[in-house]
């Protein structure tokens, strides 16, 4: 009977079908019997299809059609010069389709428009009925804070969290911009729920890191075991279920970060992805977590990003001339450093030219 | 090598609006393993496949900015994959009217590769436990666990009810289950 159960809810978690109450029975089911845990790890294997065979293969494939591909191009713009009569048809058909689109989002800016200070409004009295507690880390601060309900929270430099004094009714929401490791007290009759400002995260009892920044131009959550969901304030009707050792990365709106730097392409630009979390190899830390216990670590990023990070990390500004060291990608690890070492190591791999002014905590770069 | 998933709705984008052939190339290379190989298991020539594939990612790149339009392309390319395998089935061997419940089923068989060869003993173990599914149970399960496609997208390809789509995912994992039963600890009491 409960292997039924077991292959069943295994069936539904593989089809992504499972709901959160599903996934957290499961999960119980798994620590309760090691040989369905075994099988359960293995099946977490995924055969790589792409081995040499079937990439010569795949290549070989698309230097066969890629002819056809500027062939079918040119026979299209022929056809439409040539034969007008014709041609008329589709492009019709095609601004049609055109006006379509544009009406439909034009329909649902109004709707967000319209219902935009409506949700906002609800959601703010909602959590103001009830006393609040803030804490806020200013940058090159950290923190750890127990919740009412025992759920533990390190808040990273530059973060800020919001919560009731005791969670009532049958629901447990924070809110949070910044950077935060959770690891939520389990309780099946009461989800854990963190609001951000691009998505909302729904949880029984797990752990997992969630990065919302609101002048980055992406928001992430890491899951470390247990399971997920998430639901976005852009996207109501979408929900995602993360299972360990995914992240899901999600672009800030416009709006949130700064103007200038938006482009066409960004605004159009896909904006979600579910990727795997990183470790560092040597020692397998999980990156995405790695701040918490003191270890400040890039996995190949541009310096644009490094040194931002080190701003918050030690309470620094960085004034860079250098327009080319921006686009520079570093990988590296720290352990509790100081800033200087910090400069010096990074130095070594890729040389700049820098100065630390100690007492006005700035970094120039020429 | 990269074992990394490509962003298909931003490659998708790219070839929708910009004609990117890189992206477009991307897209080609990506689906190729699981869509020639679901082409297989109908036409059950590896050639035809292969020809089948090539004409439905012709046919993508010919829909221009309609392609934007396509909510989830994987689930479409299958189903796309399945129209073309079967037309071909009709056109090759004249036959009149061909879905998929009256012809057979086939899954390619399989090759040595060299992640085979580096995997451990219980993945090797599983890939052969899989291959000795019957085909229409195996093709579900691959079409959810290695392609992540939901009870829905494989219910649609495949013409057949969401119940019956969970029930040979359940018989396939239970059937998986016992073929690894080797690999556990004594059973229970």
């Amino acid at each position: 009977m409960s292997q039924d159960r077991f292959l069943h809810l295994l069936s539904r978690m593989l089809a992504n079908e499972a709901t959160i109450q599903e996934l957290d029975e499961l999960n119980h089911l798994i620590e309760d019997d090691s040989n369905d845990k075994i099988f359960y790890e293995n099946l977490q294997h995924k055969p790589n299809p792409y081995d040499f065979v079937t990439q010569y293969r795949a290549n070989r494939a698309f230097e066969l059609l890629a002819p056809k591909l500027t062939i079918s191009q040119v026979n299209r713009s022929e056809s439409t010069a040539n034969t007008p009569s014709e041609s008329t048809e589709p492009n019709k058909i095609g601004n049609r389709k055109y006006l379509y689109l544009w009406a439909s989002i034009a329909a649902s800016i109004i709707i967000v428009i319209f219902t935009w200070p409506l949700v906002f409004t609800s959601k703010q009295e909602q959590l103001s009925t009830a006393p609040h507690s803030e804490i806020a880390t200013l940058k090159g601060q950290k923190s750890k804070i127990t919740l009412p309900d025992g759920t533990q929270v390190w808040l990273n430099a530059d973060s800020k969290i919001r919560y009731p004094e005791h969670f009532a009714g049958n629901i447990r929401e924070v809110n949070l911009e910044g950077e935060a490791y959770f690891d939520v007290t389990h309780n099946k009759e009461k989800p854990f729920i963190i609001h951000t400002k691009e998505m909302n995260i729904k949880v029984l009892g797990t752990a997992f890191n969630v990065r919302a920044y609101p002048n980055e131009k992406k928001s992430e959550a890491a899951l470390i075991r247990g399971s997920i969901e998430v639901s976005f304030n852009n996207r109501p009707d979408q929900k995602l279920i993360l299972k360990p050792n995914e992240k899901i990365e999600v672009k800030n709106s416009p709006s949130v970060f700064n103007k200038t730097s938006v482009n066409k392409e960004e605004m159009k630009a896909a904006v979600i992805a579910i990727n795997n979390i990183s470790y560092i190899k040597s020692d397998s830390t999980v990156i995405e977590t790695a701040w918490k216990n003191g270890k400040l670590v890039f996995d190949s990023q541009p310096f644009e990003q490094v040194s931002e990070e080190m701003e918050r990390w030690y309470d620094v500004k960085f004034v860079i001339h250098d327009e080319l060291l921006k686009k520079k990608l570093f990988t590296a690890n720290f352990n509790n450093e100081s800033i200087e070492d910090v400069l010096h190591f990074l130095k070594l791999s890729y040389p700049f030219n820098y100065t630390y002014h100690k007492e006005t905590k700035t970094v120039t770069i020429n | 090598m990269d074992n990394k998933v490509p962003d298909i709705v931003e490659l998708q984008r790219k070839v929708a609006l910009y004609r990117n052939e890189d992206a477009f190339k991307s897209l080609f290379l990506f689906f190729y393993p699981s869509l020639t190989n679901f082409a297989y298991s109908i036409t059950k020539s590896e050639e035809s496949a292969e020809e089948v594939y090539s004409d439905v990612m012709l046919k993508l790149w010919e829909m221009n900015d309609s392609l934007y339009g396509i909510h989830n392309l994987k689930s479409y390319l299958y189903r796309a994959i399945k129209n073309a395998s079967l037309n071909y089935l009709e056109k090759y061997h004249k036959l009149d009217y061909v879905n998929l419940d009256s012809i057979s089923i086939e899954i390619l068989p399989l090759h040595d590769n060299e992640n085979e060869i580096l995997a451990n003993e219980f993945s090797r173990f599983t890939r052969i436990a899989i291959h000795s599914l019957p085909a229409k149970c195996q093709l579900v399960y691959k079409l959810i666990k290695e392609e992540g496609l939901s009870y829905k997208d494989v219910s649609e390809i495949l013409h057949i009810s969401v119940n019956t789509v969970e029930g040979h995912m359940v018989t396939a994992l239970k059937k998986l289950q016992k073929a690894l039963s080797i690999f556990l600890q004594p059973a229970k009491n």
